[in-house]
């Protein structure tokens, strides 16, 4: 850096600086107000009252009125409310609002990356079935018992802990019992027209790798239940058919 | 806005009558002491851009799995209580504004007031933990609702249900630890603050634990939803 560069800083260039410039005068840190402190503090807690109303409304809407509305809508709210709120922290709480842009700058590339990260992973796990079709089942095992290493695990998870419990308690304990657990989350376990538990989700049909794929058969064929499961069942396979013709007119094969 | 000016010289080093932070002087290797403020306060953002990170591994997992398995995480979903969730949310939020309210204090010298801030960030932060052990882990642990291989819930009605359970004890399990090692920190802060090592002019590791904080606390602001509200 030339000296005639040098005069144009703000700060004048001195040689006996070990750091080549004199600081003149300094910045003061903020003090935020604790009215302002109290405010985001108030406007987070009606922030959450607000999504916790919105995610029961969906239920006491279908429920009251017999509206439906779509699954999305929820997921978009309680994300868009939760991103207010994290702005609001932010900004005020940890002061990036009054902080130089350089914090700011690096909590937005942060999140550009954790982007990235998500939606590569995303395509990723989409198209691995497009070039080599044993690899799209991969991701799958996990839940269904495949590949894990338990005594007496032969199949999906949920049915060796029932068939336990069936071994140890008897038929009529479980019954008993399934209607009590049931009875403490809501009461339904299945979709139903009222509850907003979409059977097709954002990218239906993605890795069937048809591993046990009659589970629902024995499993879903208890008490009550029954006859809900049954609707569930055939409306998942009609949704399931409809959207692999979507993929695969998408997929352009 | 309110400006405080750090820009003090040290007082006599050894004399015992002067606090703590008004004897404080910067490292020489820094011009001044906002230089070291500022470098430090840096170091603590690369810090939490890669705690950012870390957790959108975990927001990853459950979007992907959400995506594949909608089901699944309905149904695990619909396990949890959101009124102990909701209530874990007030506590952090509060913890959160003691906390930065603590700072304030510091900041204006209102000693008295900032360690009752500071005594206040550290009880929401237990009890937020105590609430999550007796009511939520305890219980649901016992019955058989756990991750991955160890599951053995007999009452489950989708086959990917402990891969739900995976992801919302890695999550949230991952965030308690945060929690826990933000007690220790809190806890420092509390003893170190009753030392006198905190005022106007110099309050570098409470910014730091400070600004910890509340990463913690918007990884629970976007943890509540996900797990709690949203099916």
């Amino acid at each position: 850096m030339s000296h005639a560069q040098a005069h144009n800083q703000p700060h004048a260039y001195d040689p006996s600086d070990p750091h080549g410039f004199h600081e003149e005068g300094h910045h003061g840190h903020v003090i935020v107000p604790w009215q302002i402190l109290l405010g985001v503090l108030l406007a987070l807690l009606a922030f959450t009252v607000l999504t916790v109303f919105q995610a029961q409304f969906e239920k006491y809407a279908a429920h009251e009125w017999g509206w439906q509305i779509p699954g999305w809508v929820n997921v978009v709210l309680a994300m868009g409310i939760a991103c207010i709120k994290g702005t609001l922290v932010v900004m005020y709480f940890m002061q990036l609002r009054y902080d130089k842009g350089l914090n700011v700058i690096l909590l937005l590339f942060t999140l550009f990356a954790v982007w990235l990260f998500i939606m590569f992973t995303a395509i990723d796990l989409n198209n691995r079935g497009h070039i080599t079709d044993w690899r799209a089942g991969e991701i799958t095992s996990g839940g269904t018992g495949v590949g894990v290493r338990r005594e007496g695990v032969t199949g999906p998870l949920i049915i060796v802990a029932k068939d336990e419990y069936i071994k140890d308690h008897g038929e009529a304990e479980y019954e008993h019992e399934l209607h009590a657990h049931h009875a403490t989350h809501g009461g339904q376990t299945i979709s139903t027209a009222q509850a907003s538990r979409s059977r097709e989700g954002l990218t239906p049909g993605l890795f069937s790798t048809g591993v046990w794929e009659h589970l629902g058969d024995d499993h879903d064929a208890h008490g009550d239940a029954h006859t809900d499961g049954a609707h569930a069942e055939e409306a998942d396979h009609s949704a399931s058919e409809e959207h692999a013709d979507e993929n695969h007119d998408a997929g352009g094969h | 806005m309110a400006t405080i000016d750090t820009h003090q010289p040290a007082l006599g080093k050894d004399d015992k009558s002067v606090p703590l932070w008004k004897r404080y002087h910067h490292g020489h290797h820094w011009r001044t002491a906002d230089d070291e403020f500022d470098a430090a306060k840096i170091g603590i953002w690369l810090f939490l851009s890669t705690e950012i990170l870390l957790f959108s591994g975990m927001f990853c997992a459950y979007t992907l799995f959400r995506l594949m398995y909608p089901e699944a995480i309905a149904a695990g979903s619909s396990y949890l209580d959101w009124r102990w969730g909701g209530l874990n949310t007030v506590v952090l939020l509060i913890s959160s504004f003691t906390m930065a309210n603590a700072i304030r204090c510091v900041q204006l010298d209102k000693q008295s007031w900032a360690r009752i801030n500071l005594i206040i960030t550290w009880l929401c932060a237990a009890l937020f933990l105590a609430i999550k052990l007796t009511f939520e882990y305890g219980p649901k642990w016992a019955q058989g609702k756990r991750p991955g291989v160890l599951f053995n819930y007999p009452f489950a009605s989708e086959t990917h249900e402990p891969i739900w359970w995976g992801i919302y004890y890695v999550s949230t399990g991952i965030h308690a630890t945060h929690v826990i090692g933000g007690m220790a920190l809190i806890a420092l802060l509390i003893y170190r603050q009753a030392k006198g090592s905190y005022g106007p002019s110099h309050y570098t590791l409470m910014e730091g634990v400070g600004l910890y904080w509340h990463i913690v606390d918007l990884v629970w602001i976007f943890l509540f939803p996900l797990l709690y509200l949203v099916h």
